[in-house]
């Protein structure tokens, strides 16, 4: 090659790099609009939402005008693996404020004596349950059930995961509605009676209820129940708080009130059972087994034609224990990735599909330019931009103005959905929680936000390899009073 | 222009955190007044029903302060009956609270609003009565069904027609909570219920909340209706229509238990095995008897339920489908008799 091509061949890629860099630029600017957009409506529809119906304070008023006609709940308890803390979720459990319902803990083949701790605990004998093995379960090798504990039943079955412990707890329910729960994780003792109100004043149309999970970090608990909120002083945490406030009093308050939520968390989510039967129970074969589950039964009833509403209720509270090391938290947040993009390409017909309606368009619209593209253009946008700098092809003052915008917007979102906390629910306990959580929403954005990234990459790669299993969720326990 | 609009925006969050934080610090102090404030309600509550009176001096503090008694007395209310109840309920009357809550009743917010509307219900009378028929005809769902309950339960007359009428002019969602409305009405004027049910112009949810209504009433003059709607084109309407049948209890209902007993819609059969069980109908424990070989599970499992709460006769046909039934039957008899230790 001469000397004359060489420089030639520079010339084109300095025009080629100069176009791009101006494609790139705008691409991302409009990315960061769009996104950006989508959160103000997200704050403006909820803001709106929780404006027009602030829950009550206190239950009491609930209990009055709800209890008589409040159906039965199965509030399923998968675990596996649970014996230092099950007894007492169980006990937390069996004082829940609602008229009626019963607890199913399912032992899912775990390896220590959590069975073991249970019958010891609870006097348990083993019993026959006549139950009809609608939803794919592995097979149950007993039931177990208390004398002095009328509400309560352990299932004993072979492991076979948690979408496979729940489908064995939905057999063995007989309440119309079922509740989906983690064996760690603490329900407020209102939350049921909170989170069943779409199932009484709309029950025809209602077929899912979601409530919100919240991070116990730092809160006090005793005997299985918080009794003091806090904040934690563990920064992972604390960031997670504020992600937490995001994802549940904004996001999918908002998509709620759109129609079109397509997660309820398995953490705490109430289903008509029998909805739950008609598409098969929970699916086998994904980590994301809770989008799984609501994106089928929009697919049922929007095949059907059929007028259902699937709601998110934020004052309905369920208290869960946030991972406190990136190591942890890396392996978490990668898995939800994962189970996203499962749930997105098991259903890929319905993206943009107008049978679908507005979960195809909107929905899935969102997913796909959030979880399936976002963080591809997000990382993307960390390479080039900065690259760009360096080739001197974008000014330095651009690329700060442009960073502190998107930093800014960044923060006033969080502290937006910290407004909306303050001002309608009003968990946390005073003022320095509520300062702390507000350093916490403008710290995120310089490395949280940017490492959450990378690992909804490794979840896209994980997706891509096709890899397995959930990792290591190891928990460090609740603080006791 | 990034820049201008990077300072705005960071002037503006920082304002919003100092507003919310200086909001909170106020919140919180005024909460602890609130806290100290309502106890002392309470307490002059406790003294307001006692036998030696007292107590109306403790609460004229409070007497600008209706919302935070309202819901002080609700709670209070909720957990004290007879003489107690009546004692307090006189005295408030006396310290003119009635005529507080009537004018809470049309004023403030929906909350507000709405305990008070619940509250009323605990002072009869005229103006009690024609404050909740008005607060019948305004706008909010919620406000409206608590007016008819507080009407209900000061023994006024509520027209079910107009009701419901209402009801479908607005749009409101047929609630759930409604059941209560009609079993309280079923309660007090069965015959509108039934009228009500009869009309197949109604939404299918309705009439199965009033058919669950009519169910618990105990009159059986709705029989004509229910067993007319058991026969009906909804199965929904039939599968409550016949739940109800099976809760009346009356053996003149036999023929259409039966029919639902083959029904081609599995709700119905299931509904069918309860009301048989409910209404113990042991003439009808062969059909029962054939429903442990549905090709659905739960009617399979509410028949087997159904024999063992007819006695004797029914589990002896339980332990006779246990031995000599085919598979599914066999399987579900004899798991309804280890469950319920009859085997």
């Amino acid at each position: 090659m001469t000397v004359g091509a060489i420089d030639s061949f520079l010339t084109d890629l300095a025009i080629a790099l100069t176009r791009s860099a101006g494609v790139i630029a705008w691409f991302v600017i409009v990315s960061g609009i769009a996104q950006n957009a989508v959160y103000v409506w997200q704050m403006v529809v909820a803001g709106r939402a929780l404006r027009r119906r602030p829950p009550p304070a206190t239950s009491t008023p609930l209990w009055r005008r709800y209890a008589e006609s409040a159906p039965p709940i199965a509030l399923l308890a998968p675990a596996y693996n649970e014996e230092p803390t099950v007894v007492e979720s169980v006990r937390s459990l069996l004082a829940l404020h609602y008229p009626n319902f019963e607890i199913v803990v399912i032992n899912d083949g775990s390896k220590d004596n959590t069975l073991g701790v249970l019958t010891e605990a609870f006097d348990l004998k083993r019993v026959t349950r006549n139950c009809d093995l609608a939803a794919p379960c592995q097979p149950i090798l007993g039931v177990y059930a208390a004398l002095n504990q009328p509400r309560l039943i352990v299932v004993d079955k072979a492991n076979g995961g948690k979408a496979d412990a729940l489908n064995a707890g939905v057999n063995v329910a007989r309440a119309p509605i079922v509740c989906s729960m983690d064996a760690d994780s603490l329900l407020e003792p209102d939350a049921l009676l909170r989170a069943v109100r779409p199932f009484i004043e709309d029950p025809d149309r209602t077929v899912a209820v979601g409530g919100a999970i919240r991070i116990a970090n730092g809160c006090l608990i005793d005997h299985g129940r918080v009794v003091r909120v806090g904040v934690s002083t563990n920064l992972l945490a604390l960031l997670q708080t504020v992600e937490y406030l995001r994802a549940f009093l904004m996001a999918r308050v908002a998509w709620s009130e759109a129609g079109a939520l397509t997660i309820i968390s398995g953490a705490f989510g109430l289903f008509k059972r029998q909805g739950v039967l008609d598409v098969g129970g929970y699916s086998h074969g994904t980590v994301g087994e809770d989008m799984e589950l609501v994106v089928k039964l929009h697919q049922l009833h929007r095949e059907r034609g059929e007028d259902y509403r699937i709601v998110f209720v934020p004052e309905a509270v369920c208290w869960t224990e946030a991972p406190e090391t990136m190591q942890i938290l890396g392996r978490q947040r990668s898995r939800w990735h994962r189970g996203a993009l499962e749930t997105f390409f098991r259903h890929r017909k319905m993206v943009f599909n107008p049978r679908y309606g507005r979960v195809g368009f909107v929905a899935f619209g969102n997913v796909l330019f959030v979880d399936v593209i976002g963080p591809i253009v997000e990382a993307v946008g960390y390479l080039l931009i900065p690259a760009f700098y360096f080739t001197g092809l974008l000014s330095l003052d651009y690329l700060e103005a442009f960073a502190a915008v998107s930093f800014v917007f960044g923060i006033l979102i969080s502290v937006g959905a910290l407004a909306l906390e303050e001002t309608e629910l009003r968990r946390f306990p005073n003022a320095r929680s509520l300062a702390l959580l507000m350093l916490a929403a403008i710290i995120e954005n310089f490395g949280y936000r940017q490492i959450n990234n990378l690992w909804r990459l490794r979840g896209t790669w994980q997706f891509l390899t096709r890899a397995k299993g959930w990792g290591t969720m190891t928990r460090r326990g609740f603080t006791k009073a | 222009m990034l820049w201008f609009g990077a300072w705005i925006g960071a002037a503006a969050a920082a304002s919003w955190m100092v507003l919310l934080i200086a909001a909170r610090v106020v919140h919180d102090h005024l909460q602890v007044g609130r806290a100290t404030k309502r106890e002392s309600i309470i307490q002059a509550y406790l003294a307001l029903m006692r036998p030696d009176g007292g107590g109306l001096d403790a609460l004229y503090p409070h007497r600008r302060r209706t919302s935070l008694m309202v819901e002080a007395l609700l709670n209070v209310l909720d957990v004290v009956r007879g003489g107690e109840r009546e004692r307090l309920i006189d005295n408030l009357r006396a310290f003119g609270f009635d005529r507080m809550l009537l004018i809470q009743a049309r004023r403030g917010g929906q909350t507000s609003r709405l305990a008070a509307i619940e509250a009323l219900a605990a002072f009869p009378g005229q103006d009690t009565e024609a404050a909740l028929r008005r607060a019948t005809g305004r706008p909010g769902a919620e406000l409206r069904l608590a007016a008819v309950k507080s009407l209900l339960s000061i023994g006024a007359r509520v027209d079910l027609s107009s009701l419901v009428a209402e009801m479908q002019r607005r749009r409101d969602p047929w609630s759930g909570s409604l059941t209560d409305t009609f079993k309280l009405l079923a309660e007090h004027q069965p015959g509108d219920c039934a009228a009500a049910f009869a009309r197949t112009d109604l939404p299918i949810s309705v009439r199965v909340m009033l058919a669950e209504a009519l169910g618990d009433s105990g009159d059986y003059t709705s029989l004509p209706v229910l067993s007319e709607a058991a026969m009906g084109d909804s199965p929904r309407t039939r599968a409550a229509s016949i739940r109800a049948l099976g809760r009346l209890m009356h053996p003149a209902s036999e023929p259409v238990l039966a029919r639902g007993a083959v029904d081609e819609d599995w709700r119905v059969r299931a509904a069918s095995a309860i009301a048989i069980g409910d209404a113990g109908l042991t003439t009808l424990i062969p059909r029962l008897t054939v429903q442990l070989s549905d090709a659905i599970w739960w009617v399979r499992f509410q028949a087997a339920e159904a024999l063992a709460r007819l006695g004797p006769p029914g589990e002896s046909a339980l332990r006779h489908a246990a031995m000599s039934g085919d598979d599914e039957a066999a399987k579900v008899a004899s798991l309804t008799l280890v469950e319920r230790g009859l085997s």
